[in-house]
């Protein structure tokens, strides 16, 4: 196999590791591997590179679910090239399935029978390029969830190319998408690994009996609820002093000069947190950031000093001031959804000459508007939790990514 | 059952989830138009109308193409079902009414 076959298959696998683990996070309640078996088993979140052994690998799994695929390529396609072996009389009977065996995930067609050894024996040059080679020993989907009885053509490819065998155990497809199911349902999956081990020629049968005693074993194990890589670290952020200080500077900042709204860091803490006292207090820092950001910026502009504006126009500036001349507590209420910046309004007051008295009731609607996101935040993260615990990385990504689109065509619109 | 029947079972599966998130999607549409139209958000809910405009962008492209993917897998067996047809009229027809929900939205 040449360099650049093998750096597009590794491409490839990461593009696929990718796009499965996005599917994952969004329609399970996530993916945990547990490696390192010699000690404690360390867990590895989805989002992260699983560690693997050196060399010629081949990993052979237990088989209940179409998704047992999806998660092994999702987790070891971050940190090698894979191809998962697959049926030919299932997986090639239909277009549609063709495209998807061969396109999004990868696979390696033999035949279950005849001379499928032989067509497994010509997965051997990618083997020893590097490529993980994926065999559900059982040759098919188990009905019952209990592991079957194994086929031995693995062991033998890997004692003809001098491969380790590494076990995976997969705990919770089973539950999620049993054979004959065409929707997950919304459970958890874990990938036990075992140990990685050399096969002799001469003990191919003890071989495949050690697996699939380990994997046994393994899959014995409870299923483990673990929360996906970003909901760990916002968690850790939300609770500490970082989550209060970046809500309250945000928010005071926003008022200022600060382009980017003041409920967006808080509303990715504050679903994090669970019925605990600590989404009172990230709200009430939002708060009381917004109120002071707002009344700096007055009191600035009445004194002669401007602060900056960025990405404000000029009909933001006009639009504020009529607002404010026409209903003065009713335009921090339009400023909500209308897409202009708080401390233009907060500019306008100070150039009207607004007494403290009366921006401070104007300013009810602000503080009032920032409790309200922010305990609808809090209230959403309590019953979306079950679906944020897995994919709070990738909203959190998606969100980042497509914001700047948002942001342009509000600048667009006031324009 | 014969081979031939079985043959299609996946690519059917496929029609009708593309028929199902059409008819999910295109309820959607309307539902915004009479939203943005009526300006159940006020004058001038720009950030929605923003949000909304991305979400759309992104969903109504992915499920239309996934509505034509569907129709085109029908091709090689020759074995046509009405659902990812029905999609896809579904999604354009949905696409009218968010082209003019959002025109009316950011209409100054």
């Amino acid at each position: 196999m040449n360099q650049r076959a093998m750096r597009a298959l590794t491409r490839a696998s990461k593009l696929r590791a990718h796009f499965w683990a996005s599917i994952i996070a969004i329609f399970s309640r996530g993916l945990t591997s547990f490696t390192n078996t010699d000690a404690a088993p360390k867990p590895t979140p989805l989002a992260r590179p699983v560690p693997l052994p050196d060399g010629p690998l081949i990993v052979v799994a237990n088989h209940s679910s179409h998704a047992d695929s999806v998660a092994l390529l999702a987790t070891l396609g971050r940190t090698r090239p894979v191809l998962v072996v697959s049926a030919s009389d299932y997986w090639e009977q239909d277009s549609t399935a063709d495209w998807v065996s061969s396109g999004l995930v990868g696979t390696f067609a033999i035949s279950r029978s005849g001379d499928g050894m032989e067509q497994l024996r010509g997965a051997a040059d990618l083997v020893r390029a590097g490529v993980v080679l994926v065999v559900f020993a059982e040759g098919t989907r188990s009905t019952t969830g209990e592991i079957g009885e194994f086929h031995s053509g693995a062991f033998r490819l890997a004692a003809e190319l001098g491969a380790r065998v590494l076990p995976i155990a997969i705990n919770g497809t089973f539950e999620s998408l049993p054979k004959g199911s065409t929707f997950p349902k919304h459970r958890a999956t874990n990938l036990r690994h075992g140990t990685a081990i050399a096969v002799h020629p001469d003990a191919i049968d003890e071989a495949v009996a050690a697996v699939r005693n380990e994997l046994v074993e393994l899959h014995k194990m409870p299923i483990e609820d673990l929360p996906g890589f970003g909901w760990q670290r916002v968690r850790k952020v939300a609770f500490g002093w970082a989550g209060l200080l970046v809500v309250f500077a945000w928010a005071m900042g926003e008022g200022i000069f600060w382009p980017l709204i003041a409920e967006m860091p808080l509303l990715l803490l504050v679903v994090t947190v669970g019925w605990r006292w600590r989404g009172a207090a990230l709200i009430a820092a939002s708060a009381a950031g917004a109120a002071l950001g707002v009344l700096a910026t007055w009191w600035m502009v009445k004194s002669g000093f401007e602060p900056p504006s960025p990405l404000t126009t000029p009909r933001m500036f006009e639009v504020a001031a009529e607002q404010l001349d026409a209903n003065l507590g009713g335009a921090f209420w339009q400023q909500m959804f209308n897409g202009i910046p708080v401390k233009v309004y907060a500019h306008e007051a100070g150039l009207m000459g607004l007494s403290l008295a009366e921006l401070g009731t104007a300013l009810i609607a602000r503080i009032t508007r920032i409790v309200l996101v922010g305990a609808g935040g809090w209230l959403l993260g309590n019953f979306l939790a079950r679906w944020l615990r897995p994919s709070l990385g990738l909203v959190q990504s998606v969100t980042l990514a497509l914001f700047p689109f948002g942001l342009w065509l509000t600048i667009a619109y006031w324009s | 059952m014969s081979r031939d029947n079985r043959a299609s079972r996946v690519t059917e599966m496929v029609g009708r989830y593309a028929f199902r998130s059409a008819a999910f999607l295109f309820g959607f549409a309307v539902l915004q138009w009479f939203a943005f139209t009526g300006f159940w958000l006020g004058p001038q809910p720009i950030i929605i109308l923003a949000f909304f405009t991305i979400l759309d962008a992104i969903a109504y492209v992915l499920f239309t193409l996934f509505s034509l993917v569907a129709v085109l897998a029908q091709l090689r067996p020759w074995r046509f079902t009405w659902h990812p047809w029905a999609g896809l009229v579904l999604m354009v027809g949905g696409s009218l009414f968010l082209v003019d929900a959002l025109l009316t939205g950011f209409a100054k």
